[in-house]
């Protein structure tokens, strides 16, 4: 599907549908833009994939990848791809997306998203390794900034213009994860804006925003992406102004750690909600 | 430079604190160590918690933390090798079982086998199971040379101690269970959906055990009475445990 035809369809804000909330949302049905969901939480059959057959038939899905580590120089694995593309032709989501990070090393799973530098190498690491999942699944993906908790000294590239190169020559898309900017800009000192401002506007067909943590480390203070708590104010603050930047975008509430009752999840989304609106009306205003 | 960069990455986020002066990390205000730490901490965090929701009787039986040192000590020699962490943990039963911290609880290797026939019984592929109809379809002169090939949803679990009783126990529904109570014949799949873990009597068990070893439907039964083997194909054989194709 083109990104400018995933831009038209104007809908409601999602949320990352995790297991404590099959249940309550099967049952439930409220309303919300779409689901998006760990590609990974769904692998095998039974229940797991049950689960994602009953809700497409009331929400559109996102299937979000983790565990693909496009940014490994390792080749992409062959099976976990074959199978991400079942589930991908199974389900038939709206969005697929997955993140600039690595994860995976001498056939090791490490479960985290690791940080790249910026630099060309890196660069062409991604972009071969998106054209191979692209080529697979013949659609084109999203692509995740990071949040990062470190950066390189050999990094020569700065980190919009990495994401926009990214998408310019691999044909992805972007999923912009407005949380992890703040993150970055909190921890590193790289400006939010500049980042985005840095994007071709019709690339990002996605928002991310969720919580994070702030830890004390006694001397220093580091904010930790935990996807464990209510949106904080100021990325709501970089949420309006990427909505004004990027509105065809979706929005996307995440929430992994410490996940609340569904109502909370339901709020933030109808938070998202609000501020878009506000955000397109001042738009079309202007 | 990037191929070196991850596989010095990979090893201090796995305990190797040596590998981080190699990464090239801008230490800001914090150092580079202190930035590995955040990565090295989810990870282990992260892996020992999928462990323990992969075998969570066991962690109700030796508590949160006695399992979390174990989880760690598992991660260390045998990390996962796939995305999906609902499927990382087969080698930890036999772990636990040699591991001498547990040597006291004889038990707890099977105990980790049982949660771990249920988490593989829960994620096994759809595959379409040996039905009462693909039955009717063998000639009946040739019935006895059936081979069945077990469905992946299925684990036979034979244990010399008591794990249905020890698992209510831990779970707190028991007072109490004691080692002379006896082994146990389980047999766990899905059925029809549903994770089912039920109790068979020794007979069954060695029936259903020589079948899903690939043995002949009439090598299987050998030690069966006449009026049984229709009662076990019927309850155990026809029942999504064993594979429609073979």
């Amino acid at each position: 599907m083109p990104l400018d035809s995933i831009g038209l369809m104007q809908t409601r804000a999602g949320i990352g549908w995790r297991s404590p909330h099959h249940a309550d949302v099967l049952e439930r049905r409220p309303s919300l833009g779409f689901l998006e969901v760990h590609a990974e939480n769904h692998m095998g059959g039974g229940r797991r994939t049950a689960v994602l057959e009953c809700a497409r038939r009331d929400y559109p899905i996102s299937i979000h990848g983790v565990g693909l580590s496009l940014g490994s120089v390792e080749p992409v694995d062959g099976v976990h791809l074959d199978w991400f593309a079942e589930l991908v032709a199974a389900i038939d989501p709206v969005l697929v997306s997955e993140h600039v990070a690595w994860c995976r090393q001498d056939g090791v799973y490490l479960n985290d998203l690791l940080p790249l530098p910026y630099t060309d190498e890196a660069l062409d690491v991604l972009i071969r390794n998106i054209d191979r999942v692209q080529g697979r699944l013949k659609r084109a993906i999203l692509m995740e900034n990071p949040s990062t908790y470190l950066e390189f000294t050999h990094s020569t590239i700065p980190e919009g213009a990495f994401l926009a190169e990214m998408a310019r020559r691999s044909g992805c898309g972007l999923l912009l994860d407005v949380n992890n900017l703040y993150v970055n800009e909190r921890n590193h000192g790289v400006p939010a804006r500049v980042v985005m401002a840095a994007l071709d506007p019709a690339s990002v067909a996605e928002i991310h925003v969720a919580g994070h943590h702030i830890a004390d480390l006694g001397d220093a203070t580091l904010l930790i992406d935990d996807h464990g708590a209510t949106v904080a104010d100021a990325v709501w603050d970089l949420y309006r102004e990427a909505i004004l930047r990027f509105p065809q975008a979706r929005t996307l509430v995440e929430w992994d750690s410490r996940i609340p009752a569904l109502d909370v999840l339901l709020n933030e989304a109808a938070k998202a909600d609000a501020n878009r609106a506000a955000m397109l009306e001042l738009r079309h205003a202007g | 430079m990037l191929a070196e960069l991850q596989r010095d990455f990979a090893r201090a986020v796995r305990g190797d604190a040596l590998a981080v002066p190699r990464l090239g990390i801008d230490p800001g205000a914090l150092n580079a160590e202190r930035r590995v730490a955040v990565y090295r901490n989810h990870h282990r965090i992260s892996l020992a918690g999928a462990l323990a929701a992969n075998f969570p009787t066991v962690v109700k039986v030796i508590g949160e933390d006695a399992f979390q040192a174990l989880a760690l000590s598992f991660l260390a020699i045998d990390p996962p090798r796939e995305p999906s962490l609902a499927a990382y943990g087969a080698g930890f039963p036999a772990f636990v079982e040699s591991d001498p911290r547990s040597q006291n609880l004889v038990y707890l290797g099977d105990v980790a086998r049982l949660d771990w026939a249920l988490n593989v019984a829960a994620r096994a592929d759809d595959l379409p199971g040996f039905s009462a109809a693909c039955l009717a379809k063998v000639d009946p002169e040739q019935l006895g040379l059936l081979r069945l090939k077990p469905h992946p949803s299925l684990t036979l679990l034979s244990s010399l101690y008591p794990l249905l009783r020890i698992r209510d126990v831990a779970a707190g529904l028991e007072e109490g269970a004691s080692l002379n109570d006896g082994g146990v014949d389980l047999m766990i799949w899905r059925k029809a959906g549903a994770v089912t873990c039920m109790t068979l009597d020794r007979p069954a068990a060695l029936f259903l055990r020589a079948l899903a070893n690939g043995q002949t439907l009439a090598e299987a039964a050998e030690g069966l009475s006449a009026e049984r083997l229709p009662e076990l194909l019927a309850q155990f054989v026809l029942s999504d445990a064993f594979l429609q194709s073979f």
